[in-house]
């Protein structure tokens, strides 16, 4: 391993990114270049801006404020670098070993450059200079003590980029199988998920609201007992004013006495939060130096390093026992079984799923429905896309039943249409796109002899049972929270159909006008185009407009009973029957149209989906 | 005798290259056509044309009779037609039996009929064991095989394969070959792309050679034969240099040591 090794290597990583940026043609290349212009200003700004706080706010702060400080840089990278790890966990042509062991470096040699050049990336491109800028401002401003805060900072930097390379490694030979490569890609995917919406989540749930509510409370009702005082002549005005400013004072005093208790334990939380997790020891480190006492930055620096060389070590033993094929990721290595031989099935055999009939649809359309249904619960790219509103489901949810809410009988439908638009909207990407999800497979669909109306409905139909459980969870807690009049919910069975008519109509067409390559086994676009990319948005967002159409029959009941005085009658819903027909009716229209058109546009869309994923 | 496949004037254009430069195909029903040329030569472009994947910038093609630019015909040569495109048409996240139901039902075969069919393909094809695998698990083979047995299930009048031997084993090798003996046997007509001079000398009984986008070459195996051999030939018209000429380009190449 020689320097023209690391040098080749680097190239290669940065080459690889390149490429992939370029294959957006001109849009990407133009935010490439603006950012490849500003790279270096930024970085110097960067380092500079954080001087300046370091040099002039920081000295003054408190050390809890130091620590915090430190733990949101350390954060900021944690989730950038995580960020950066997906997209090369999904990168069709990964770094693997296995490509360079055939030249002349060895596997040591291989393994180091390997994880040289993995520290190209734009985490620390952004977080180095910040920190070290942070650091010299304060060790100008403070104490030379401070330099050392350096330390735990480059063993913080070793000791993740070293884990995650570990675990990259191991992940890399996990994902051998295709198969199990995306189930990986896809859970990696939903814990990053997760955990990047748990502020969201603290946010909505608020543990802290009990406290500072209950002094809003209070003083709400300290007022309202004053103004009954007032207003019963117990007290003349200048004593009401007196008792409110009283009561003002005095819960303000209060409002201070919690908000410095909260502080306090927020403090607390802090410290030893920072000392369970190793990976705080380096805010922790730097948080003592600026109290003068080195100590913990030189141990944090001690622990980190030996957590970086561990992981590397690990990491590279991993590597020698793939390269000796010692290692399996699991896999049994016992004999594949015997081949079995297959007697024909009993034409009595259980039917399959692919083999049943829908009743009331053509050949063509039920075989699509069952196909596309099947392919779409199978692939963990769409999984994903559908546990999506489970995070949904726990903000509403939270929302829902965090306090009482009033919300009229009349209103109560427009939560139902609300929640039915967020199942649809989610599962968009299903049939806006839905030739792309096909990718090479949509070559069958080109090849067959079907009649393309009978494929768009077969592709439309396959959506609706995953809307349908995608809503169930959120309407039966919408249901919990404001229930409905009985004429209403049944009225939402008919609009839930005429929003499905909506959305694969718009859908539809979106999917024959705008394809956009998905890359393969992931929701990532291969590519992006300007124009296909502004139709799809732009049709989405014209979607949502459209939609309000469900709204007419609850929207006539309302207006009858404000400006007509006709209440509990149950207008809307007749109105949603005759306006679900009328959308059924225009959708069956809509479907020989556009079939005729998917068949003009079909190799277009064919050139469109496979070219730019192959 | 009637024609499987006529061109005339066929042409792709990508931008300024053009793959396919008017050619003139002639097929006829019953026979084994093998469609010869060096690696971006228009091979696969002309298969995709000719099966409704790709539309032409030029000229007309008649598929079994049907005018392939017009919809409706099309749909109707479709439903004779088995292929096997150059890079497959699978569905990632459907195992064998599944995709090999889904393409039996479009082309609305019998359901029983489509299970007797599948049980036989999988087995003369050696997938049985790996039925139950999703397509995305096979190797490259094992799906060259999956889409051959996809092409044949509707039992089609013409078949278009596009290099149906690359990554199959020879034993399999051996069983797609008298496949397709037997198939252009009983008077169907096979359209193949081939690099293997060989498997198309010992099966074809027609051949065509394109060379960058023209067919400079079409005629029976027999004629062929008469004047070169089909190696020589083509070679001759791919325009290859003489024996060794190559590495003498390449003197650095001689000797031994650096």
């Amino acid at each position: 391993m020689n320097i023209e090794h690391l040098r080749a290597f680097i190239w290669l990583r940065w080459r690889l990114f390149v490429n992939q940026l370029t294959r957006g043609r001109t849009a990407n290349l133009i935010v490439f270049g603006i950012l490849g212009v500003l790279a270096i200003p930024s970085i110097v700004s960067l380092f500079i801006g954080a001087f300046v706080i370091g040099y002039v706010a920081m000295p003054e702060s408190d050390p809890t404020v130091h620590l915090l400080v430190w733990d949101g840089l350390a954060l900021g990278f944690l989730f950038m670098w995580s960020i950066g790890i997906l997209q090369e966990l999904q990168r069709s042509e990964g770094m693997s070993l296995s490509k360079f062991l055939h030249l002349p470096v060895s596997v040591a040699g291989v393994f180091v450059l390997n994880y040289f050049s993995t520290l190209l990336s734009l985490s620390l491109v952004i977080f180095v200079p910040t920190m070290t800028g942070l650091v010299v401002g304060m060790t100008l401003s403070m104490d030379s003590m401070y330099l050392v805060a350096l330390f735990p900072i480059l063993a913080f930097f070793f000791a993740v980029t070293a884990l995650t390379y570990h675990f990259q490694g191991w992940l890399a030979s996990m994902m051998v199988n295709p198969r199990r490569r995306r189930t990986v890609i896809v859970m990696i995917t939903l814990v990053f998920v997760f955990f990047a919406q748990a502020p969201s989540l603290i946010h909505v749930i608020q543990p802290w609201r009990g406290a500072l509510e209950d002094l809003g409370e209070k003083l709400a009702k300290d007022q309202k007992d004053l103004d009954a005082e007032f207003g019963a002549g117990k007290v003349t005005a200048i004593q009401h004013t007196e008792k409110v400013q009283e009561s003002i004072r005095k819960r303000t005093s209060e409002s201070n006495g919690q908000g410095k208790k909260l502080w306090s334990q927020v403090e607390e939380v802090a410290w030893v939060a920072n000392l369970a997790v190793p990976i705080g020891w380096m805010p922790l480190g730097a948080a003592w130096c600026a109290e003068g006492n080195p100590l913990p930055a030189i141990l944090a620096t001690l622990v980190l390093t030996g957590i970086g060389a561990a992981s590397l070590w690990r990491s590279y033993r991993t590597t020698l026992r793939m390269y000796l094929g010692e290692f399996t990721a699991g896999d049994s290595v016992s004999n594949p079984p015997p081949t079995k031989s297959v007697a024909p099935l009993d034409p009595a055999d259980k039917v399959t799923l692919i083999e049943k009939q829908i009743p009331g649809l053509s050949e063509y359309a039920t075989v699509v429905a069952l196909v596309t249904f099947r392919s779409i619960i199978r692939a963990p790219e769409t999984k994903m896309l559908l546990l999506s509103p489970i995070i949904m489901l726990g903000i509403f949810g939270t929302m829902m039943f965090r306090g009482p809410m009033y919300m009229p009988d009349m209103v109560r439908p427009l939560v139902f249409v609300g929640v039915m638009a967020i199942a649809l909207l989610t599962a968009w990407q299903l049939v806006a796109n839905q030739f792309s999800l096909d990718r090479a497979a949509f070559r069958a669909y080109v090849l067959c002899p079907a009649p393309r109306r009978e494929i768009l409905l077969g592709k439309n139909l396959a959506v609706a049972p995953i809307v349908a459980v995608l809503a169930l969870p959120m309407v039966a807690l919408a249901q919990i929270a404001f229930p409905m009049r009985i004429d209403h919910l049944a009225a939402f069975l008919f609009q839930f159909v005429s929003m499905l008519a909506i959305f694969a109509m718009v859908a539809n067409v979106c999917s024959i006008l705008a394809p956009i390559p998905m890359a393969q086994g992931t929701l990532k676009p291969a590519s992006t185009h300007f124009l296909p990319t502004v139709i799809q948005l732009g049709l989405f967002m014209l979607h949502a407009g459209f939609q309000s159409v469900v709204l007419l029959p609850i929207g006539i009941e309302i207006l009858l009973a404000h400006f007509a005085s006709i209440e509990g009658w149950p207008i809307a819903l007749p109105l949603s029957i005759v306006e679900c027909g009328v959308l059924v009716l225009i959708y069956r229209w809509t479907l020989g149209w556009q079939g005729d058109w998917l068949m003009t546009r079909e190799q277009r869309i064919l050139e469109e989906v496979t070219a730019k994923t192959q | 005798m009637t024609l499987a496949i006529e061109t005339s004037q066929l042409s792709r254009s990508f931008g300024d290259f053009r793959a396919v430069d008017g050619i003139d195909l002639r097929v006829e029903r019953g026979t084994f056509y093998g469609f010869l040329g060096p690696n971006g030569a228009g091979k696969s472009t002309t298969i995709k044309m000719l099966t409704g994947l790709l539309a032409p910038s030029n000229g007309e093609m008649r598929v079994l009779g049907y005018n392939m630019a017009d919809r409706v015909e099309s749909i109707e040569a479709k439903k004779r037609l088995g292929v096997i495109p150059e890079d497959l048409a699978l569905f990632d996240n459907l195992t064998a039996r599944e995709y090999l139901t889904f393409v039996g039902r479009m082309y609305l075969v019998p359901r029983e009929t489509i299970r007797t069919r599948i049980d036989e393909l999988l087995a003369i094809l050696g997938l049985e064991a790996e039925e139950k695998k999703l397509a995305m698990e096979y190797s490259h083979g094992m799906k060259k095989k999956l889409a051959l047995a996809a092409a044949l299930l509707s039992n089609p009048d013409l078949l278009f394969l596009d290099e149906p031997f690359e990554g199959v084993d020879a034993v399999t090798s051996r069983v797609i070959r008298d496949l397709l003996a037997g198939f252009v046997a009983r008077g169907s007509t096979v359209f193949l792309t081939s690099h293997v001079l060989e498997i198309v000398e010992r099966l074809c009984t027609h051949v065509g050679i394109i060379v960058k986008g023209k067919l400079v070459e079409q005629s029976s195996l027999e004629e062929l034969r008469q004047s070169s051999s089909l190696e020589t030939r083509f070679l001759e018209m791919a325009g290859a240099g003489l024996d060794g000429e190559a590495s003498h380009k390449l003197p650095w190449l001689e000797g031994v040591g650096r």
